[in-house]
């Protein structure tokens, strides 16, 4: 290998990427406006960070019944969530629908005649639904179950004392009986009903980001730098059609030297982009990219090298332009759709997450999730990394393979 | 120089050169004409070893291609088909890269490139974009890139494809200055007055086989010295006039086509009063006249046995 012919044949290529200015849209313009905008559809993801708390609403036509002012009684003034109560009843479809436009984070119905039928001990339900997707929610459901152990425990032992919160035994309530208790406690006076909108994920697949953009940001770098390298294939195709490769096999570069020359051409535009690109997200968004600079290095000096790599195997493959750019472009779409670029991988369903995951794309944009939300750094991403390493080894080896047995003729 | 041996080249099942055999002396300009297809590019790039035969052997300045392709790419220069160049750069950069491809470099490179733009001709539009040239001028600034490393032969893959006559002729005088400075060169073209014009020897390849080898002399040799006389006559009287030429001093073989009666004879001049009195006793006149010298035309033609386009 000659490190003089490499950097020769690298620094063609990139005085080519450089002298077509449109390659700068693709290049830098489109990832950041795709950044931004994406960032700005998807919102801001956090519980708490926001400026208004999400709402916790109960309704029902009797909210101030003893039972029920003493449950809600530690929910109002929670720091997680505010407590709205409606003076009117609602359908479990209500419900139902304001959890899923995330109108509220939890609803409870209480429903009609919960006093009377509490006093005449006909053990009356309360009906709470939540959205086990969101924190915030989650929140809420923990929030209320604390209260409602309370508030059943003190109804119990409430009707051991007052006779008449205990009419079918009136006799048997002046006195602690310890069988009744048991039983009472067996057999609550309220019930609470828990349905659970949502999918019921594993607590380490829960979005642990709190703002879109830390999503965005590294999100649509990867893609761009993934589809500028993919759809650069076709350049190696028009090598071989016109000869220009041939010129380049008759001069002293090996074999070696020129697959070593289009890979690490296409880790440097790749590269640049890179760093152009997070660092305007740095400074523009204030996004941080947690506390590990060599995590943050290694995952995209991997995801860029994959990148290169499949680049260079989809051009030698292609016999055509038009089918190294048609491919390029599905390619280019489909690992960022399935990698969870476009949108978060927490938010699809397992089968899909597994995918994801085993996809170069969905390994670096787990890390990026890993390093911004949990704080997390090299030994801890390590399973991501190397499902990354694997991919370039894989996919560098294939591309070598083929280049070799194509130009041997 | 170049010495081809039986030399086979297979792409699967198809045969694109056939045990050619040939060999170039230094210093000479050699011509392979074919039609296409005929296997002339295919021809070059195993003898530049861009290409592994599948049979045969071939030396290029003292090196085996199979056995020494590096001694090989060392001494030779090519210029492809194809205008094997970037576009998006300009002629100047173009050189300077195919020059640091070949280990040039600091001030010998730049010489180098400046000698090169001088010699096609093109010094004043160093900076312009390849993409922006005439073909002509991409052709000249092709053959340059070629030329760069300073080779003892160069292989000249038709370089004059596609371009004017004014192009052409550039390109052809550039062609000879650079051999009269003794470079080797193996020259491909379907175009026959060009390899007339400018070759010492050519070799006739059709179907990847060599059909012909010698100069214009050898080969016109080869079809004898007869002329061709054309002219009209209808099929039927074909027979009583082949019956009747036969009678005649000098007269050759007689064949009927596209509605001409054709007569190869030594003598056309001498032998026309007897067609002229021939077709007279029978009510006929001399129409459609055409009396051919030997020529490399008809040979190519023969050989190859099409006609070539342009
Ligand atoms: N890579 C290939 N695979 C299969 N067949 C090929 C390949 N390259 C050339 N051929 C066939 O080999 C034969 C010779 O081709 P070649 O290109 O050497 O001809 P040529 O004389 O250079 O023609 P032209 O004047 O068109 O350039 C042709 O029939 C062509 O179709
Ligand atoms: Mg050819």
């Amino acid at each position: 290998m000659n490190p003089r012919l490499i950097a020769t044949v690298v620094g063609l290529r990139l005085r080519r990427v450089a002298a077509d200015r449109a390659n700068l849209i693709w290049l830098i313009l489109m990832p950041l406006v795709f950044s931004y905008l994406m960032g700005m559809l998807m919102g801001n993801w956090s519980a708490t960070g926001s400026a208004s708390k999400p709402t916790f609403i109960v309704f029902g036509l009797e909210p101030a019944t003893e039972a029920v002012t003493a449950l809600l009684a530690p929910l109002a003034d929670h720091p997680d969530f505010e407590l709205v109560r409606r003076d009117t009843t609602a359908t479990p479809e209500r419900a139902r629908s304001l959890l899923e436009d995330r109108v509220v984070a939890g609803a409870l119905l209480v429903g009609p005649g919960f006093a009377d039928s509490l006093r005449a001990g006909l053990a009356p339900t309360l009906d709470f639904y939540h959205d086990s997707d969101r924190t915030s929610s989650q929140r809420v459901r923990q929030a209320l179950e604390a209260a409602y152990a309370a508030t059943a425990v003190r109804a119990t032992v409430q009707s051991l004392v007052d006779p008449a919160a205990a009419p079918e035994d009136p006799g048997k309530a002046a006195a602690f009986d310890a069988a009744t208790y048991d039983s009472l406690v067996a057999h609550p006076r309220v019930r609470l009903a828990v349905t659970s909108l949502g999918r019921n994920r594993t607590a380490d697949l829960t979005l642990t980001l709190t703002d879109s953009r830390q999503h965005s940001g590294p999100s649509y770098t990867l893609m761009f730098i993934l589809m500028f390298l993919l759809m650069s294939a076709k350049d190696l195709v028009l090598e071989r059609r016109q000869r220009t490769l041939d010129r380049l096999r008759l001069a002293w570069p090996t074999t070696a030297d020129l697959v070593a020359g289009f890979f690490l051409a296409g880790m440097v535009v790749g590269l640049l982009q890179a760093a152009l690109l997070l660092g305007f997200n740095a400074v523009l968004f204030r996004l941080d990219y947690g506390p590990s600079p060599a995590c943050l290095a290694l995952v995209v000096v991997l995801f860029v090298a994959v990148s290169s790599a499949a680049g260079l195997l989809l051009g030698t493959l292609s016999r055509t332009g038009g089918q190294a750019d048609g491919l390029g472009m599905v390619f280019g779409l489909a690992l960022p759709a399935l990698g969870g670029l476009w949108w978060p991988l927490e938010i699809v369903p397992d089968v899909m997450q597994r995918i994801g995951r085993s996809l170069p794309t969905g390994q670096a944009i787990t890390v990026f999730h890993d390093m911004i939300g949990r704080g997390w750094g090299l030994a801890e991403t390590a399973p991501m990394l190397w499902g990354l390493a694997a991919w370039l080894a894989i996919l560098l080896g294939l591309a070598v393979y083929f280049f070799r047995r194509e130009i041997r003729g | 120089m170049i010495e081809v041996h039986e030399l086979v080249k297979t792409y699967g099942a198809k045969v694109a050169v056939n045990r050619l055999s040939f060999a170039v002396a230094e210093g000479e300009l050699f011509g392979l004409l074919g039609p296409n297809g005929a296997g002339k590019t295919t021809t070059i790039s195993v003898l530049s070893t861009l290409l592994p035969a599948s049979g045969g052997r071939a030396v290029v300045a003292g090196c085996d291609v199979a056995r020494d392709p590096q001694g090989v790419r060392e001494r030779i220069g090519v210029v492809p088909q194809e205008i094997a160049l970037y576009e998006d750069l300009s002629a100047r950069d173009n050189l300077l890269f195919w020059g640091r491809l070949y280990g040039l470099g600091g001030p010998d490179l730049k010489r180098r490139v400046e000698e090169m733009l001088e010699a096609v001709e093109l010094a004043e539009h160093a900076r312009q974009r390849v993409g922006s040239f005439s073909g002509g001028m991409k052709r000249r600034l092709n053959l340059a890139a070629g030329l760069m490393h300073g080779p003892q032969v160069l292989f000249l893959d038709e370089p004059t494809v596609g371009i004017d006559a004014q192009a052409r002729k550039k390109i052809l005088d550039l062609i000879r200055r650079l051999n009269a400075d003794g470079l080797t060169i193996l020259y491909t073209t379907h175009y026959l007055e060009e390899a007339e014009q400018l070759c010492h020897r050519i070799g006739v390849i059709d179907r990847g086989e060599l059909a012909a080898l010698g100069d214009k002399e050898d080969l016109i040799r080869q079809i004898g010295d007869e002329d061709t006389i054309r002219f009209d006559l209808p099929e039927s009287l074909l027979p009583e006039f082949a019956e009747a030429a036969a009678r005649w001093p000098g007269a050759g073989a007689v064949s009927h086509a596209r509605g001409l009666a054709q007569l190869r004879a030594a003598d056309g001049a001498r032998i026309l009063p007897e067609i002229q009195s021939w077709l007279a006793a029978r009510g006929q006149s001399l129409a459609h006249l055409e009396v051919e010298r030997p020529n490399l035309e008809t040979l190519y033609l023969n050989l190859t046995g099409r006609a070539l386009r342009e």
